[in-house]
């Protein structure tokens, strides 16, 4: 449709023969299916109402190719403020899978590998999964990954498994001489009764322009419970979209805790289905952003069947000129009686210059349901920031304080208690550096 | 220690101190008495460097420097203390956390070493002890939650533990029942030193039955409109500001 896209049209056709698992027609199906759809989608445009705020233009512009596999080797300690040795690390630098910088799967009852793996020796045990469960049809984002997908990880946490520690996905981009993409393509599926904790930690060495496009899709199946933890930490000049689609079973659970720290553009897109009785979905977000960051949170949950419960807590900082948008999306359908729903987006304005849009779009079908929204835009307040004063604390820390105080329980939730120091940190700094 | 001097003080256009003089030694206990809405948190406000007032006329010295030009951090660090008639409420920050912020920034602007975390905690228990507090409070976020004499209280805790030079205790025994009132008073008698000074503004000579003042002023229409020993306390509790209003305006008609 749009000449914008032709770039990364003919960049996917030119390695199309290279991309693992190319010998299967089901996934070559997907794939040119896929990019079928992403060359009549094009990029979103301002016209379509769930990309109102966001730009993407800079895609067609900036026409970033695929990345190339790094030159030179990393070691474990060039990564050490990423990688956690008590957590099982996969680590891929540029999106490709870097078997030395990651860990060997030590835990019973888990399979943890690379996708590219999958597909080239056991393709059969995910056909049934992969792409089932994101929009490939109107998502261009998504029919772009999918047309690519190359690498990205592969977890399933099998019967009546708990894994106790937590699995670490690093997506690390390196220097970058030319703006270059990765798309990043995960498969979680929890099977019956079991429980896992997964972080997916977005990086970048250095500061180049670079372009990330994730997909993680998550299947809980019945009485599992998923924790997902992302975090953004991508340079200042990484755009970065990223979208995870889960679709639970019954009386499964799902939290999402996802972090935003840096990134010229962030969006994150988390889209729950409620495909059966009784589940539970915990979004949580905590977005920091300053400069002329912009960031947007798309979250969709869909209440098909009854029984469900959803709680959204999106908190955000803004300062300089940044800019946020929060779209709340909660869709109880008919059948779906009994569905309890809660959403709250906090905002906290540190310039006048700064500027959110958060809405909540409640679709109610079914007739005994409790829904609740809010949101808030707030500066810090004075007569906080003089009782701190008064007590002798100086007043650049005290508004530091203060906005530390008003994201930290965000970051308490975190069970894992390595992560949440470090998290906590990276608060700090933010807080810090930000012109507050 | 402390010297005011023809104060003018104004918020928005409206001035409310006009012409206040008042003068507090080492050693001395003030209190300050009068109706609502005479200017007794303004003036407490103004000592503690609360933004949004200005000072139009008059000068204000502390330990012979001139406090008005202080930032309110540097006032607190030299020893001024503000007990808040409304403490406020401050989600997410621990009582403890800003407590040893507190302390450790006055530490510092002493040159003293700061205080690590176990040897704070030591310190802050035994002044929990001093005002009766359970030790949970302090692990709370600053006063979220507090019943009014739980916050009272836990000014004083902040008092006793930064042992100011002038303390200004603004209306602390408002709305406390006995038992806190005297956990208020015994705060401030063990903070009493010749070295220090005290400021209490109050509503209820009740307070004074337990902390005995040197002097007692009574601030009305922005002045201090009359100046006495405890007696003066007693006799305004009996007659009521009605009192000193009419002997003021019938004074203030003679100079006239
Ligand atoms: N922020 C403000 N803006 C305007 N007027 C104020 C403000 N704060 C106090 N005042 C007024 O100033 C006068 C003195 O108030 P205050 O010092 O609080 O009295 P007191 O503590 O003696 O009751 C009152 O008339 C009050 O209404
Ligand atoms: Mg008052």
């Amino acid at each position: 449709m749009s000449n914008s896209t032709q770039p990364y049209i003919t960049a996917i056709n030119s390695i199309a023969n290279e991309l693992p698992g190319n010998n299967l027609s089901w996934l070559q199906n997907t794939r040119n299916n896929a990019l079928k759809n992403f060359e009549t989608l094009g990029f979103p445009n301002q016209k379509n109402e769930a990309w109102k705020y966001t730009k993407t233009n800079v895609f067609g512009k900036k026409q970033f190719s695929l990345c190339e596999k790094p030159c030179v080797a990393l070691l474990k300690e060039d990564i050490s403020h990423l990688r956690d040795d008590q957590y099982l690390n996969l680590v891929f630098i540029n999106g490709y899978f870097t078997p030395q910088l990651s860990d060997k799967n030590t835990e019973e009852g888990l399979i943890l590998t690379n996708l590219q793996q999958m597909l080239c020796d056991s393709s059969e045990t995910i056909q049934p999964f992969l792409s089932q469960y994101s929009d490939i049809k109107n998502q261009s984002f998504n029919a772009l990954n999918t047309a690519y997908m190359n690498d990205g990880s592969y977890i399933k946490i099998q019967n009546n498994q708990v894994i106790k520690k937590p699995i670490q996905l690093i997506y690390l981009t390196t220097q970058q001489s030319t703006p270059a993409m990765t798309q990043p393509r995960n498969l979680i599926i929890a099977e019956p009764n079991s429980q896992a904790t997964i972080i997916e930690n977005y990086a970048t060495f250095g500061e180049s322009e670079h372009f990330t496009n994730s997909l993680t899709e998550i299947i809980t199946q019945e009485n599992s419970s998923v924790e997902h933890i992302k975090i953004q930490q991508e340079c200042s000049k990484a755009y970065h979209i990223a979208s995870i689609s889960t679709y639970q079973h019954k009386d499964s659970r799902f939290t999402s805790h996802s972090f935003v720290f840096d990134g010229k553009l962030t969006r994150n897109e988390i889209n729950s289905v409620f495909a059966e009785e009784g589940c539970e979905c915990t979004l949580n977000g905590l977005y920091l952003v300053s400069g002329q960051q912009h960031v947007d949170h798309q979250t969709s949950i869909e209440h098909v069947k009854p029984n469900g419960t959803s709680k959204q807590t999106y908190k955000g900082i803004l300062a300089d000129r940044s800019r946020a948008v929060f779209n709340g999306r909660v869709k109880v359908h008919k059948n779906a009686q009994k569905s309890f729903s809660e959403q709250t987006n906090d905002n906290l304005l540190l310039s006048e210059h700064a500027e959110i849009d958060t809405k909540p779009q409640l679709e109610i079908y079914a007739d005994d349901v409790k829904c609740a929204h809010g949101a808030t835009v707030g500066q810090l307040n004075p007569e906080e920031i003089f009782y701190l004063q008064a007590r002798g604390i100086g007043y650049k820390n005290a508004k530091e304080l203060l906005t530390v105080a008003f994201a930290n329980d965000m970051i308490n939730k975190i069970k894992v208690e390595t992560l949440q120091k470090m998290l906590q940190q990276k608060l700090s700094n933010c807080c810090t550096t930000e012109e507050i | 220690m402390l010297n005011i001097s023809n104060l003018h003080a104004s918020i928005g256009d409206k001035t409310i101190l006009k012409g206040l003089n008042l003068e507090v030694k080492a050693g001395e206990v003030h209190a300050i008495m009068g109706p609502n809405g005479s200017g007794k948190s303004t003036l407490a406000n103004v000592l503690s460097g609360r933004p949004g007032y200005e000072i139009t006329q008059g000068s204000i010295t502390y330990k012979d420097k001139n406090l008005i030009e202080l930032e309110p951090e540097i006032r607190a660090r030299d020893g001024i203390f503000l007990a808040f008639q409304y403490p406020v409420e401050i989600p997410g920050v621990s009582n403890i956390y800003m407590l040893k912020a507190a302390y450790n920034a006055k530490r510092k602007h002493l040159g003293l070493p700061e205080l690590d975390a176990m040897d704070f905690l030591v310190l802050i228990r035994e002044k929990m002890k001093l005002v009766e507090m359970d030790e949970k409070f302090i692990h709370r976020s600053i006063n979220e939650g507090f019943s009014g004499g739980e916050k009272k209280r836990n000014e004083i805790l902040q008092m006793a533990l930064l042992e100011p030079d002038l303390a200004i205790l603004d209306e602390t025994d408002s709305g406390l029942d006995i038992d806190a009132l005297q956990i208020v008073a015994s705060g401030v008698n063990q903070l009493k030193s010749p070295d220090r000074a005290v400021i209490l503004i109050t509503h209820y000579q009740r307070l004074l039955d337990y902390i005995v003042p040197d002097y007692v002023h009574v601030l009305s229409g922005g002045q201090i409109v009359k100046s006495g020993d405890k007696s003066l306390a007693l006799e305004l509790e009996d007659k009521g500001y009605g009192w000193i209003k009419e002997q003021n305006s019938s004074s203030s008609q003679v100079g006239a």
